[in-house]
């Protein structure tokens, strides 16, 4: 039998260097306002900590623009200063992965890339204590910088001690929080001062509840909660102002689809609601437009990655939605930065399974659009219908030029509403009668128009009415054709004009033979 | 509560009920909550006390770790986003209109609290230049101005000071020009505030009261001044609180007059406060009569 081997560890060993702070601080956060994601994520896995622990639903977490600094502050469990301690260590989190929305205890640190301080101020409930560390970023960077020059290299832990401090001070008892001050955000991240765009961003990124003017935040959320167990959300405001989920108007009732286990039939994995506009074409405003992926109600990606991952064909039809992809199989993992979900087979196999979405929705969209088409066939024909029929019903002399134009269009109405007309749905029987009015009264029409144009002698002949001589009629004649093949591609303004000469023409030789 | 750790003295627990009397007036007078700029410090103790009469507050902070505690305790008091908080030295930012961060002072208020190291005169009259500045901002708008300064030795401002007594004797005088029994009482009340034995504060009330009222006339502002309150601060630190009410005048080409003459504010009483209650100190500088 093998002996245990042991773990021989040389206490004065450094194995991790300075320059992984310049890492962090440099590489991991091209978008700015993702650093401030990183602490409403640990602000709330405080304040779900802390409501499920206490049942306390009076949770907030706080975001305050003060220039030159921000202010990420929750009222959740807070910090001992063995905790807090802790927050030091780098990559180090006692987080569990699925349980919590940050584990990686990196993102703790992501503020020393953007500001020059970092100071997390803490008191944990049930202590008279409070507790704050500061990371000296600006120094902290500088030091690593100026050993560089001289290749000279500082341990991790060196650099931490020697640019950290923890201090205490007294609190009141019952107080529990944490508040992160982002301190002299420097010139690079100034983006971050702008209230609007911050707010734009939390609202599509951070787990904020459903606007309430939204009329179906209710549904939606009613939906969510039967299949997503650790759905949760937050009041989050920013300078006072409460923040919601952005919502487009004019939408159709919101419906859910589960995505299955491929092996487990059972067992759902993911969960979409989804919402179709109620008019033509994408729901707008195109930035809120689509499906957006949430694990633990945070967003992973924009709304192009699930057109890109789940999306086979006309991915352009995502765009006809609203809605949100709920991740509930929680070993799919998003990337640090949170841009999409960590390489994996769970993850193939998800997006594999996450097609059922897209099929679904393709075929409401084509279906919505079948029917807005027959609908349209249907106004389009009762228009005109309604105009041939007046110029019908006035004898209008322009119907004997027009009649072939006008018995096609009269034949496209019938054509068009009777092969769309089963495209109408069963309840709305409103269309249908509609539908089925204008196709009688078209086909009635048709042979009225027909019989217009036969009748040479009729009273639709402005030549015999005015009684035109041989060579006015001539002219007349000459005139039309050349209306004709002036208006060949606009049949409306030949209309238009054909009717205007012969009301001037009445009006010349009715005075001429008066 | 804060812990106990934060409770300031009580002498100026007590000053602040006095002033909580004078912000209450003014907000009934304009029948609205009214905007405040101060320098309430970590604790913000000053806008705890007056928030129900409070819509938005300018808090003026310099040190970093007193502006973390600042906004934590406005986070934590629900009054995030009727607070914002300009970071440096209030007499530059009052001079400049805004911090070095152009965070911008939003002018008019109706309370402004300037609790200052040192006397009027601190700095070569940066503090001078910064409330006159600060006066010519308000221009057009009432406001109450409650100032605290500590009474410090008086080898830091006998020159001013002196050059400010010399200027009310001289006006005083102007007042008998052909009384020369009148003359000759002002000039020994007027060499009392000057004598050496002189306690500071009441150098300090005529001093205090006379730039205030006079530099705010000339502005346009009618003033009425409060008698201060003399009292022994953190450490036993004199202390003494103006409180003064500055009434838009009429667009008068020349300086406002107002309702309290030279004689009152020379007369007004020293209040003092001590171990938490309020009343007027035995001791008080002689009067003159008009």
């Amino acid at each position: 039998m093998l002996k245990k081997s042991k773990l021989i560890i040389k206490p004065k060993e450094e194995y991790a260097y300075g320059h992984i702070i310049k890492a962090l601080a440099g590489g991991l956060y091209p978008n700015k306002f993702h650093v401030i994601r990183e602490y409403i994520q640990n602000a709330f896995d405080a304040v779900i900590d802390w409501k499920s622990s206490k049942n306390d639903k009076n949770i907030a977490i706080t975001v305050s623009i003060q220039k030159p600094s921000i202010f990420i502050h929750d009222n959740g469990t807070g910090m001992d200063r063995h905790t807090l301690n802790e927050y030091r260590k780098v990559g180090f989190s006692k987080k569990i992965i699925g349980e919590s929305v940050g584990f990686r205890g990196i993102g703790k640190l992501a503020g020393i890339s953007i500001a020059k301080k970092l100071i997390v101020t803490t008191s944990p409930f049930g202590t008279a204590e409070k507790y704050t560390l500061v990371f000296d970023a600006e120094a902290m960077l500088k030091d690593i910088d100026e050993l560089k020059k001289k290749r000279a290299n500082i341990p991790l832990n060196t650099l931490i001690e020697k640019h950290t401090k923890l201090s205490s001070d007294i609190e009141e008892k019952d107080k529990h929080y944490t508040m992160v001050e982002l301190h002299e955000i420097k010139s690079d991240s100034k983006i971050l001062f702008d209230k609007a765009k911050l707010i734009d961003y939390i609202s599509k990124n951070a787990p904020v509840p459903f606007d309430p003017n939204f009329s179906h935040a209710k549904d939606i959320e009613d939906g969510i909660k039967k299949f997503v167990n650790d759905y949760g959300c937050v009041d989050l405001s920013v300078d006072a102002q409460k923040i919601y989920k952005p919502f487009a108007q004019n939408l159709k009732a919101p419906q859910l689809i589960v995505v299955p286990d491929s092996k487990d039939k059972k067992k759902f994995i993911a969960l979409c609601w989804y919402c179709e506009h109620q008019d033509k074409g994408q729901v707008k405003p195109i930035e809120i437009s689509g499906l957006v992926y949430r694990y633990k109600n945070f967003a992973v990606g924009d709304n192009y990655l699930t057109r890109t991952t789940i999306w086979n064909t006309s991915s352009h039809l995502a765009f006809y939605f609203i809605g949100e992809v709920y991740i509930i199989d929680t070993s799919i993992v998003p990337t640090s930065q949170r841009d999409d979900f960590e390489q994996s087979a769970n993850r193939d196999k998800f997006y594999k399974a996450a097609e059922i979405i897209s099929n679904q929705l393709n075929v409401v969209a084509r279906e919505s659009s079948d029917v807005r088409r027959a609908e349209e066939y249907v106004q389009r024909g009762v228009e005109v219908i309604s105009s041939i029929d007046t110029d019908v019903k006035r004898k209008e002399p322009s119907l004997k030029v027009l009649g072939v134009q006008k018995i096609a269009e009269i034949v496209n109405v019938i054509d068009n509403i009777e092969k769309r007309k089963k495209n109408i749905p069963k309840e709305d029987k409103k269309t249908k009668l509609l539908a089925n009015q204008v196709v009688k009264k078209a086909k009635k029409l048709l042979k009225e128009v027909e019989d217009a144009g036969k009748s040479e002698k009729g009273e639709f002949d402005i030549v015999k009415k005015l009684k035109l001589e041989s060579q006015a009629e001539q002219v007349y004649t000459t005139a039309v054709r050349t209306l004709k093949d002036f208006f060949v591609e606009n049949p409306e303004d030949l209309e238009k004009a054909l009717k205007a000469f012969h009301q001037n023409l009445t009006k010349v030789f009715s005075k001429k033979t008066e | 509560m804060l812990p106990k750790k934060y409770a300031t003295t009580d002498n100026k627990e007590r000053v602040r009920v006095e002033d909580t009397g004078l912000i209450k007036k003014e907000y009934v007078r304009k029948k609205r909550k009214l905007t405040y700029l101060g320098m309430p410090s970590g604790e913000m103790r000053d806008i705890l006390a007056w928030k129900d009469y409070f819509e938005k507050c300018t808090a003026v902070e310099i040190d970093d770790q007193m502006r973390n505690q600042l906004m934590l305790n406005v986070i934590n008091s629900g009054l995030n986003g009727k607070i914002s908080i300009l970071y440096g030295d209030i007499e530059k930012i009052l001079i400049k209109g805004s911090d070095e961060f152009n965070n911008k002072l939003q002018f008019p208020y109706d309370v402004v609290f300037l609790d200052c190291f040192g006397t009027i005169v601190y700095r070569e009259l940066q503090r001078v230049k910064a409330i006159t500045s600060l006066i010519e901002k308000q221009k057009g708008s009432d406001f109450l101005l409650l100032l605290t300064f500590n009474i410090r030795e008086r080898k830091y401002c006998d020159q001013s000071i002196g050059t400010v007594l010399n200027k009310i004797e001289k006006e005083l005088l102007g007042y008998y020009l052909q009384d020369d029994k009148a003359k000759l009482k002002i000039n020994k009340i007027m060499g009392w505030y000057k004598a050496d034995k002189t306690e500071e504060m009441y150098r300090q009330k005529i001093f205090g009261s006379y730039f205030i009222k006079t530099m705010a006339e000339e502005r346009g502002f009618k003033v009425h001044v409060y008698p201060p309150i003399f009292y022994l601060g953190f450490k036993g630190s004199p202390m003494i609180h103006f409180a003064f009410k500055l009434m838009s005048g009429t667009e008068s080409p020349t300086k406002e007059v107002s309702d309290q003459t030279i004689f009152n504010i020379i007369n007004l009483n020293i209040k003092e406060v001590s171990n938490g209650r309020v009343f007027v100190r035995k001791q008080q500088a002689p009067t003159v009569g008009m």
